[in-house]
């Protein structure tokens, strides 16, 4: 039968009468205590607003404590960054060393209080801007434990708003049920903020004395073996074809409105200039996963304007400033059969299946490539 | 370069500075929103020895809409198409602003270690995954082979 020390028996009812639910004690079935944990924060008279950092400090009792050390350990840090939490970590190893043979894990959370009474400012960088915390930000604390300054919290709150209110009107009016929150960034918890109040703040110090970067020689070599690599692939017929694959037609599955769409290739010369929507808006719905489509009604509403823009614009292809939707000009046109390419791929690309049922291939790419480099550089 | 964001900036030194082991990401030197990719193929995959190139593009409002990214080497994969488009939550709905250049492509590279045929893009090549992995296996390490190794 194991029994325990006891001045550890002792030392646990302490902790618990001082600390109460601060600390949590760990027991093996038998009644031993093996571990404690405790949450810590920076003294600041129970204003939890106030407290910027914490951490969980872990002490694991080896058999042979009080006389040899514990096992300790830092867990969830919050608003630290590495070196502090060295710092810590070597003042807890030198106090285990000092004090074998007594009771140690009140002094150790007393140290790590003290230490982040001292440094109570979120050391890590905001995750939104990369910037850190300057005396005199406007910043928030998540109720997570996360810290943005206002200002950047403000911008991703309006985004995800905007976001959601979209997609909720693409549902039916059953469907819409469900209410806004903002998510923290990086843990995808509710948090609860204000954004009118938090748009007010501005710019991060950090963010607005940032320097500018000027472009190195690592930086041109790397972009000399990007171009190389990229030649080398092209040689071997490694890089995808955008232009080849257009000649395809593809098939996008809807429950009620096939639709074919290809391009016409007397307009890729104008889709070269619309350099506007080149890099961003066009791979906004070409990014887009085939399987997003079919849920959204307005689709094939979009599908009927689109087409009918397009239209339009080939009439005056000179007019290659393609603004807002960026999508390149697209006709809806007779299918045609497929080049020869890569026979793994085709027969199947064609949008039929062996069932003979179209399939959502979603197509919507053209005039990247080469095409969008060229563009991106010509800007 | 100017208007260029502060964020982009600081991901850019540090991309250059500390690059991600497998990874290298380079803008382009005209356009410091478009840049030029190379993911390694990653070990004890069907892609490994491979080098593929992507094109990744930040978008106006980046970092509160993810960055644009697809695949310029063809690549054997059932969540990538023909076209070198990803299927990956975190580059739609999933997006975060806490995610950045470095995260979205080790994501993407961890997508090659874990080829997922239940949610394809490419059909064809998520079918035969499903249906005959070992072929699949042999396609992807053939079509690495073929496109993206060095000489």
């Amino acid at each position: 039968m194991e029994t325990v020390d006891e001045r550890v028996t002792e030392e646990v009812e302490a902790l618990e009468a001082i600390l109460m639910d601060d600390v949590s004690i760990k027991s093996a079935p038998n009644g031993i205590p093996y571990a404690v944990e405790a949450v810590v924060f920076p003294a600041t008279a129970d204003d939890t607003d106030q407290q910027y950092v914490r951490v969980t400090l872990e002490v694991k009792l080896t058999p042979g404590y009080p006389d040899n050390a514990p096992e300790v350990f830092l867990r969830n840090p919050r608003g630290l960054d590495d070196d502090q939490l060295r710092i810590i970590m070597e003042q807890i190893e030198e106090k285990c060393n000092n004090c074998c043979g007594d009771p140690v894990i009140y002094d150790l959370i007393e140290l790590v209080r003290e230490h982040l009474t001292s440094s109570n400012l979120p050391a890590c960088p905001c995750t939104i801007c990369l910037y850190g915390f300057s005396e005199g930000d406007h910043f928030i604390k998540t109720s997570c434990y996360h810290y943005y300054h206002a200002h950047c919290l403000a911008q991703h709150a309006s985004k995800t708003e905007k976001f959601f209110n979209e997609e909720q009107e693409k549902l039916p009016h059953f469907q819409r049920s469900k209410t806004f929150e903002v998510l923290c960034p990086i843990c995808r918890e509710p948090i609860k903020c204000d954004v009118e109040t938090l748009s007010k703040a501005s710019l991060p110090l950090a963010v607005q004395n940032a320097s500018i970067m000027e472009p190195d020689e690592k930086l041109r070599e790397m972009q000399d073996y990007m171009s190389a690599l990229y030649i080398q692939q092209k040689e071997k017929g490694g890089i995808i074809d955008p232009d080849a694959a257009d000649n395809k037609v593809l098939l996008v599955n809807e429950p009620y409105y096939v639709v074919i769409k290809s391009v016409s290739q007397n307009l890729v010369g104008s889709s070269t200039s619309q350099s506007n929507c080149l890099g961003e808006s066009c791979t906004n719905s070409e990014m887009a996963t085939p399987e997003e489509e079919p849920e959204t009604p307005r689709w094939r509403q979009r599908q009927i304007e689109q087409q009918e823009r397009q239209r339009q614009r080939a009439l005056q292809q000179r007019d290659g400033h393609g603004h807002g939707h960026g999508r390149p000009p697209q006709q809806p046109r007779l299918p045609k059969p497929p080049p020869p390419t890569k026979p793994e791929e085709d027969g199947d690309e064609d949008g039929v299946d062996g069932n003979g049922t179209q399939r959502s291939i979603g197509r919507q790419r053209r005039g990247r490539g080469r095409g969008a480099r060229l563009n991106h550089r010509n800007r | 370069m100017a208007s260029l964001p502060r964020r982009i900036i600081k991901e850019t030194q540090r991309l250059l500075q500390e690059p991600v082991p497998g990874i290298s990401a380079v803008p382009d030197e005209n356009n410091a929103r478009y840049f030029h990719v190379i993911v390694t193929g990653p070990e004890g995959s069907p892609f490994e020895g491979g080098l593929f190139k992507l094109e990744l593009f930040l978008p106006e409002d980046y970092p509160m809409s993810a960055p644009k990214v697809r695949f310029i080497t063809k690549i054997y994969h059932p969540n990538i198409d023909r076209l070198g488009r990803i299927c990956l939550d975190i580059l739609k709905d999933k997006w975060s602003p806490a995610l950045q250049i470095r995260t979205v492509l080790l994501s993407i590279q961890a997508l090659l270690s874990a080829p997922n045929p239940d949610d394809p893009l490419a059909n064809d090549v998520a079918e035969l995954w499903r249906v005959n992995e070992a072929e699949a296996i042999r396609n992807a390490k053939e079509w690495t082979r073929k496109y993206a190794m060095e000489d």
